[in-house]
């Protein structure tokens, strides 16, 4: 034995120096030990042609043939690549459909080689080609072209996929990048380099393949080194039946020229386009009009013997489904078959998230599904949709209620979703969810403490344009997990098959953070949905029309992951043909409003109960049950109560939501009003809600500010309310900002009343009535004008204006048209009408009315703090009733009331009338008008009020030559005072100081003078503004005597009074005096004159001898100059003051009044 | 008689010619060889071993040609294998050609990536689709200048340039019937594995351009196929991250592989091949191209270097009929780490131990005792070697070759299958030999005795080989005749002592 300098391990062994051996062929290489090969960078062109590729895959199937069953070697990775190639253009067409079209591309021998060898920089090239092609391989000799397959990368370039060899039919290109495309079968990506031996690779692919061997002979005798690699019992079992037929089978490959693809003469064919799918047991059968091809449904695991997956291609049980699949629906490939047609799988439709609510949803307004719950399960529990949006591509929110099952148990939720398929069956989608899954497939569940409301919750179907605005309220209360407490619970809207976007377009949904989140508090925000487009409207220019955003989806995103679904299920009506009229007044401190609809003409005040509220809310009514779980039949708490009242809270499980109803109230919509135990009915506190940034951001109606509704039922303190809208529009901005948004919010409101009544009225006919009281400038009733314009013409796609009706007059209408009073041919009468801020009065005669009136001497006056900006609650009204209220004698609604004017007491931006009314809304609970009764000191207060009022009209009838009138009518919730004046004794003594008063200053009056108490006073106004028309009732004169009385106005030419209008500079010493006079004359003549004086025992008044007229005398110069400067700074230059000057000495006097005499008692009383 | 074109392509290409360079100034003989015209073959004209080659080979020619006269022929000795440069074969021809007159073929300094060497860029779509398909990326890109990196592919295009070139037409058109051809080249690199199978295909293409296809159609080739023998050091996972250049010695295996099984396919042309390779030892330092890429000579390049002499023995009508195939056996038993001549056959222990061990004592004494000696020994005054030693242009280069023959020596030791023959280290002349050491003793009480090869030996050796060449004429020998007298000395001296006192045989 020598030892032979060698590296296989064969061959002769004996010789000694150089000795005959024979040549290295295949069996020799095969004994050589390569174990380093597998581990090599870099793939080795050890062959020195430039045709080496080509061969190297020759010498790589040789390799494997003889290594069946490595699988690592660069040998194995190369034919890997190689079948990877040969399938990808077998599916050539399944490709293209998917958007990865293959580029043929051919070099032809003879012109590329011409070319390249007519140009003196290629010809070495040229050289070394021809070289290899004539003198190595005889094979080489018989090529004529080499086809170029070039695939496309994601950005759309192309790259070399292979090219066709005479050797191995293909052959794969170098720098082969992963394709980012699965396998059909065999697993991984193509060219990810692992090898996937032919007999693991899709059948029809290898089916393909052994039909070319043995029905094409040319595969057989010029790729060898392929066959070897190929079953050989699989082709002779081929061999044994019929022969295949290629041409039926499969489609001939073209180039992009068009010419056939061929290697050596064989023609290269692909599968033929299959993607159109005639029949499926697995079309989708959607309850919708989906767009595009209907997808198959098909779940991992899936088993469903005997039926076909599509055409006549029967469901293989082992077709590997995956749970989710990331391409774009249009781009995927059936699993198993990879060419390319949509088909939808679990995580299509189900998401992995459940998220639940800590109480029970409403499934009435929200879609829930079958939900079934066990006994032991949660009460407070309400699992949303964990839903994906693309479920409602094929289906409606109705469907869920048959295809969706959810059921709910102490540990977890199960959730079904069958999705109905071709011939009636159905594929079922099931997941469990868990607090912790542990496993696959399990899904999480989540409680997500919000609270969730829609408001106008309506949808119209025949009036999309009336879809055009929603409103979400977010109570977020996920404040006791660390990550959620510093994120906020998100949503999203789904409208017609896609998210709306936060801003632009036709469509936005935009988010208003507007209280934040604190440990312990919950946050709130605020969506708007708003579908809007601008179109010509004809006349030059553009407006807006209203977009259907009527909203399927909400998608609820919990912070640090999970979403789920809320589907509304919103009330869709078709419009009437009703028209409503809806009348508001403004008032300084309520607001009312009236409405009615064609055929019950009677005027009701706004409202709406349980069954027609405009707000949709997640949560559902609470239900009291028996012990056997029976609704009890009679409910202990309002149907207000059981829905919002409610409170939940429950740390140990992480629950927490206790003041939605304060965050429904305050910041949004009560879901009641006048109706099922609502603390809320019309009419109203003029007022809006603010959040704390609203001066620094741009108004949002229920976003950051809203009407505030929640002012009499706020228990915090500070909140923010704002008051005091009606006098203040047109000193700033914000203020502008909040009648606007109180203006919208009604007609919001108001369209929504429309819609949800029964029967159903007619958007576009709705009337709207508002009031302007006279003693508006005509900047000030123009803005107001176009204020309401605007919101209604917008909210109710109308080119209809507002109708603008006096305020003095509407009363007259509600008691005429509906004949509240009946007045005779030559009966004349006095409608007096004192709201908050002015009173107006209508005089009647000659069967018309004949003058109204209107001055700013009202319930401000008697229950204010005055002029001056005080915000110390020192009238003596309000003081005396707080103090008189003893809350030891309190029951729970009591202490509730006493609570809330308490709050109203220490809120710096309120003043004593705004207590005061807080008093009067709780009057059943606290008595304040019992208590004014026995006032005897305070009740001058109601005297005086009230006597000036008359003692004004009647100057006025007398200067206007009217006679004095029969009826005196009151109306107005100021005028409640002279209930409180007349409930001290009776009407007789009221009407005799009225008839002694009117008397002094106008003449005799008719022996039959009565005054009316008109029932529900308060509502007049409203209620005539309903009834009012513009084009019958033209408005009567008015009167603004800003002279002085009782000294005669200048006359006009007619020898009429003319309306005398005086600036405020204009209002000299002289007429000042003038003024003080008349008030003096006034106040002699109820605290004096004999007749009045013997009246104010039977009033419940009493008061030291000349102590009142001393007080009064002390404020009287005062406040008329204290007016008359105000008027000067807020009138533009040149206005008139619009009412008479006769109540300005009397405003800071009757407070001061009001002052003195409650402070005097209390020390009197402490003494 | 013949002559042998011996074409050494890439790094292990010149690595052989370098041991046979030695082995010729040894006094190896190559058989029936008017002369050996070595071409080394390689387009990074930097690389190392290329540039130490063709450096000794000049210092050889010149040295041969010192010793030669023009009247006869030296028939063995040290430098008597003639060596010429393709140039010199026909120095008319080769001026008018423009030929350079050196060992290496000039390929003009290709400094430019692989991809501008194609014009890829303004190749039509389809036949730059076709190159992109043929050729990686990385080969593209890569700079020519560093030669083919392990990719043969590569290497096939490029050297295809050569037989446009001036070098193969004037060695076509000096062709001569009995010429014969051997290639030496490794098979798993880039440079060696693609120029081999071309230079083969070329020379057997009958058509143009290049001269003679009849005598190249018939011409007998022989080709030195050497197969993996070292391993190179695998770079760091940093290294290769940072893109650095490296040959990945992993896939020599099975790019050898792959090389055989598409020679056995389609390499056809070759009479004579000669397989050589070997289990490696120790990765050597990793550097693929240019200076840096100078390996340590190794016993498999010396044990390659015989095979062309092997070849030339061959007789033509043994390589007519079918082509021939040779391995090398030692002998030895098992896998010996250590090689020493009695590994060799008789035959080349004669022809090839034995000069290298008489060159080994030449090179030895004349570097570590004749400085010493010039004034005192008798050899040295009769050609005035003192002042030659420094002055004399034949022997400085001698001192050269001598030094650069101790270098190789002792690379040779370093590899894996360590060339333990000759022992460098040693001074002391009975150790020099491994397999065999001069028998001494036999002397009384340490006096007298056969002390084998002492300096004073060889010294007296030396004098008296000198003193039979001195002729009358030679009283004052001019340089050339002194070198002449010099080696012709050592000659004698050196066989003498193998002869008489090792006794080697």
């Amino acid at each position: 034995m020598s030892k032979i300098l060698r590296r296989h391990t064969t061959g002769p062994t004996t010789h000694e120096g150089w000795g005959a051996t024979g040549p290295i062929t295949k069996d020799e290489l095969k004994s050589m030990p390569d174990p380093e090969g597998g581990r090599a960078q870099q793939t080795a062109v050890a062959i020195p042609s430039p045709f080496a590729r080509m061969h190297l895959v020759e010498t790589a199937l040789e390799y494997v043939r003889q290594h069946p069953t490595e699988t690592a070697s660069i040998h194995h990775r190369l034919l890997g690549q190689l079948w990877d190639a040969w399938e990808v253009i077998f599916n050539y067409h399944q490709l293209e459909k998917a958007g990865r079209k293959l580029l043929i591309r051919t070099w032809q021998r003879q012109p590329e080689m011409a070319k390249l060898e007519a140009d003196p920089s290629t010809r070495p090239l040229a050289a070394v080609l021809r070289l290899y092609l004539e003198q190595s391989d005889e094979r080489f000799g018989r090529l004529t072209d080499v086809h170029l397959f070039y695939w496309t990368r994601a950005n759309g370039t192309p790259y070399l996929l292979a090219g066709t060899s005479p050797l191995t039919a293909l052959f794969p290109a170098p720098d082969l990048p992963e394709a980012l495309m699965q396998r059909t079968e065999g697993g991984g990506a193509y060219f990810d380099g692992h090898y996937v031996p032919l007999g693991a690779r899709e059948g029809a692919f290898q089916q393909y393949l052994y039909e070319s061997w043995v029905a094409e002979p040319g595969f057989r005798t010029q790729f060898r080194a392929l066959e070897a690699v190929l079953d050989a019992d699989r082709i002779r079992q081929l061999e044994f039946g019929t022969p295949p037929d290629l041409g039926a089978g499969y489609e001939r490959l073209r180039d992009h020229t068009g010419n056939p693809v061929t290697i050596c003469g064989l023609p290269l064919r692909v599968r033929p386009d299959e993607s159109v799918i005639a029949s499926s047991d697995f079309f989708i059968v959607p309850t919708k009009t989906a767009a595009g091809p209907l997808p198959l449904v098909l779940k991992p695991g899936m088993r469903a013997p005997g039926k076909y997956y599509f055409n006549k291609k029967s469901w293989d049980d082992a077709t590997q489904v995956p749970a989710t699949d990331a391409r774009l629906l249009a781009d995927r490939t059936l699993p198993g078959v990879s060419f390319q047609y949509p088909y939808l799988t679990i995580n299509d439709l189900l998401e992995d998230t459940l998220l639940a609510v800590p109480y029970q949803i409403d499934e009435r307004k929200f879609a829930c599904g079958q939900v079934k719950t066990t006994r032991d399960a949660p009460q407070d529990f309400g699992p949303l949709l964990p839903l994906k949006p693309r479920f409602f591509d094929y289906f409606t929110p109705a469907d869920l209620a048959r295809l969706l099952t959810v059921e709910v148990t102490a540990h977890h939720v199960r959730v079904a979703l069958r999705i109905p398929v071709q011939h009636g069956g159905f594929i079922e989608f099931e997941r469990a969810y868990h607090d912790n899954p542990q496993l696959d497939g399990v899904g999480k569940l989540q409680v997500t403490n919000v609270g969730l409301a829609i408001f106008p919750f309506v949808r119209a179907s025949d009036a999309p344009q009336y879809n055009d605005l929603y409103k979400v309220m977010l109570v977020d209360a996920n404040t006791l997990d660390e990550r959620a407490m510093h994120q906020p619970v998100k949503l999203e809207f789904w409208h017609q098959g896609a998210a709306i976007g936060e801003t632009g377009g036709e469509k936005s949904a935009t988010r208003y953070d507007r209280t934040p989140k604190t440990p312990t508090e919950e946050g709130s925000a605020y969506y708007t949905v708003r579908g809007e487009r601008e179109e010509p409207d004809g006349r030059g220019s553009q407006r807006k029309v209203g977009q259907d955003v009527a909203f399927e989806l909400v998608v609820v995103q919990h912070p640090g992951g999970g979403r789920s679904l809320a589907v509304p299920l919103w009330p869709t009506v078709t419009q009437g043909t009703g028209q409503f009229r809806f009348a508001v007044d403004f008032g300084t401190t309520n607001t009312h409003v009236a409405w009615n609809e064609g055929t019950t003409p009677e005027p009701k005040a706004f409202g709406f109960g349980a069954d027609e509220s405009p707000v949709g809310l997640l949560k559902k009514m609470f239900v009291q049950r028996d012990q056997n779980g029976q609704p009890l039949a009679t409910q202990e708490q309002t149907p207000y109560e059981r829905l919002v009242m409610a409170g939940i809270e429950d740390d140990a499980r992480k629950i927490r939501l206790k003041r939605l109803s304060a965050y429904l109230e305050r910041e949004f919509v009560p879901p009641m009003i006048g109706a099922d135990g609502s603390p809320y009915a019309f009419p109203i506190r003029t007022a809006t809600s603010e959040s704390a940034d609203f001066t620094t951001r741009p108004a949002v109606l229920l976003g950051n500010v809203n009407i505030g509704f929640g002012l009499i039922t706020e228990e915090l303190s500070p909140s923010y309310y704002f008051t005091n809208l009606k006098w203040s529009i047109g000193s700033d901005r914000f203020t502008e900002s909040r009648v606007r948004a109180f203006f919208e919010e009604l007609l919001l409101l108001f369209r929504a009343k429309v819609l949800l009544a029964r029967p159903t009225g007619n958007v576009a006919q709705t009337r709207l009535t508002w009031f302007a009281p006279l003693s508006f400038s005509v900047p000030q009733r123009n803005l107001f004008q176009r204020e309401w314009n605007q919101a209604y013409q917008r909210i109710f796609q109308t080119a209809q204006e507002a109708l603008c009706v006096a305020e003095s007059t509407a009363p007259y209408y509600y008691l005429t048209e509906l004949n509240k009073i009946t007045l005779g041919e030559t009966d004349t009468a006095a409608f007096v009408d004192i709201g908050g801020g002015t009173t107006d009065v209508l005089l009647y005669a000659d069967r018309a009315p004949v003058l109204n009136t209107s001055f700013r001497f009202a319930g401000t006056d008697l229950w204010g703090d005055g002029g001056a900006r005080v915000t110390r609650k020192e009238n003596g009204l309000v003081r005396y009733g707080l103090d008189q209220l003893v809350p030891a004698t309190f029951g729970r609604s009591a202490q509730r009331a006493h609570n809330r004017v308490l709050k109203a007491v220490e809120n710096p931006a309120y003043t004593s009338d705004d207590v005061a009314s807080f008093l009067f809304a709780y009057d059943g609970e606290l008595g304040f008008s019992r208590l004014l009764h026995r006032a005897q000191h305070l009740r001058v207060l109601f005297y005086l009020h009230f006597g000036a009022i008359v003692y004004h009209i009647g100057q006025l009838t007398k200067l206007y030559g009217l006679p004095v009138p029969r009826y005196l009518c009151l109306t107005g919730r100021g005028s409640l005072y002279v209930q409180l004046l007349r409930d001290g004794s009776d009407t007789e003594t009221v009407t005799a100081m009225v008839r002694r008063i009117l008397e002094a200053t106008a003449g005799p009056v008719p022996a039959r003078f009565e005054i009316v108490f008109v029932p529900d006073p308060k509502q007049a106004t409203a209620n005539g503004g309903v009834l009012a028309n513009v084009a019958t009732r033209p408005n009567p004169q008015a009167a603004k005597p800003t002279g002085v009385l009782p000294a005669a106005e200048p006359t006009d030419a007619d020898g009429k009074p003319a309306p005398h209008t005086l600036e405020p500079a204009q209002i000299t010493d002289a007429v000042q005096a003038a003024v003080l006079a008349n008030v003096g004359a006034c106040l002699d003549l109820l605290l004096t004159d004999p007749a009045l004086v013997r009246l104010h025992p039977d009033l419940g008044i009493r008061n030291a001898p000349g102590q009142v007229r001393a007080i009064l005398e002390k404020h009287l110069a005062d406040s008329l100059t204290t007016h008359r400067q105000q008027y000067a700074r807020l009138l533009e230059a040149g206005a008139p003051v619009p009412e008479t000057l006769f109540f300005l000495p009397l405003k800071e006097a009757l407070v001061g009044l009001s002052k003195e005499l409650h402070s005097a008692t209390t020390s009197t009383s402490a003494a | 008689m013949a002559r042998l074109f011996l074409f050494a392509i890439g790094g292990s290409g010149a690595r052989v010619v370098r041991s046979l360079v030695h082995l010729l100034a040894a006094g190896v003989r190559i058989p029936n060889c008017e002369a050996v015209v070595p071409v080394l073959i390689d387009p990074d004209t930097q690389n190392g071993d290329v540039v130490r080659t063709v450096e000794l080979l000049k210092l050889y020619e010149r040295l041969h040609r010192q010793l030669s006269d023009a009247k006869r022929e030296r028939p063995d000795g040290f430098f008597a294998q003639p060596l010429l440069t393709l140039a010199s074969l026909s120095s008319a021809d080769a001026a008018t050609s423009g030929l350079r007159d050196t060992f290496v073929y000039d390929f003009g300094g290709i400094n430019k990536s692989f991809g501008e060497f194609l014009h890829r860029s303004s190749l039509s779509p389809d036949s730059g689709g076709l190159v992109d398909l043929l050729f990686s990326k990385a080969s593209l890109d890569a700079n020519l200048d560093l030669g083919f990196r392990g990719s043969p592919n590569v290497g096939s295009v490029v050297l295809n340039g050569l037989m446009e070139s001036k070098e193969m037409r004037f060695l076509a058109q000096n062709l001569r019937a009995d010429d014969r051809v051997f290639f030496v080249s490794s098979i798993f690199g880039g440079t060696g594995a693609a120029g081999f199978p071309l230079l083969v295909k070329n020379m057997r293409h009958e058509g143009p351009p290049l001269a003679n296809p009849d005598v190249r159609k018939r011409m007998k080739a022989g080709a030195l196929v050497l197969l993996p023998y070292f391993v190179l050091d695998q770079p760091s996972a940093a290294e290769i991250a940072q893109g650095a250049n490296f040959i990945d010695s992993r896939s020599f295996v099975t790019k050898t592989k792959t090389a055989l099984s598409y020679y056995a396919q389609h390499l056809k042309g070759v009479d004579a091949t000669y397989y050589l390779g070997d289990e490696p030892g120790q990765p050597l330092a990793n550097n693929p191209g240019k200076d840096a890429q100078r390996n340590a000579a190794h016993l498999i390049e010396l044990v390659g270097a015989l095979a062309p002499v092997h070849f030339m023995c061959l007789a033509d009508p043994d390589i007519s009929d079918r082509p021939l195939y040779h391995e090398f056996g030692l002998k030895a038993g098992g896998d010996p780490s250590d090689f020493d001549f009695a590994q060799l056959p008789d035959d080349l222990r004669a022809t090839v131990a034995r000069p290298l061990i008489r060159f080994h004592y030449f090179a030895r004494y004349l570097t570590q005792h004749t400085p010493g000696e010039t004034s005192n020994a008798a050899y040295a005054n009769q050609i005035d070697l003192g002042a030659r030693l420094k002055n004399d242009v034949a022997l400085r280069d001698l001192n050269d070759f001598l030094t650069r023959y101790d270098g190789w020596l002792k690379e040779l030791g370093l590899n894996r299958r360590h060339f333990r023959a000759l022992r460098p280290d040693r001074t002391n002349f009975n150790e020099m030999v491994a397999d065999k050491a001069p028998k001494t003793g036999g002397g009384l009480l340490g006096i007298g005795g056969d002390k084998g090869i002492t300096p004073d030996v060889v010294k007296g050796q030396l004098n008296d080989a000198m003193g039979k060449l001195h002729h009358a004429k030679d009283a004052h020998p001019d340089e050339r005749r002194a070198f002449q007298l010099l080696i012709a000395a050592f000659d004698a001296a050196t066989e003498a002592l193998v002869k008489e006192k090792l006794q080697y045989a």
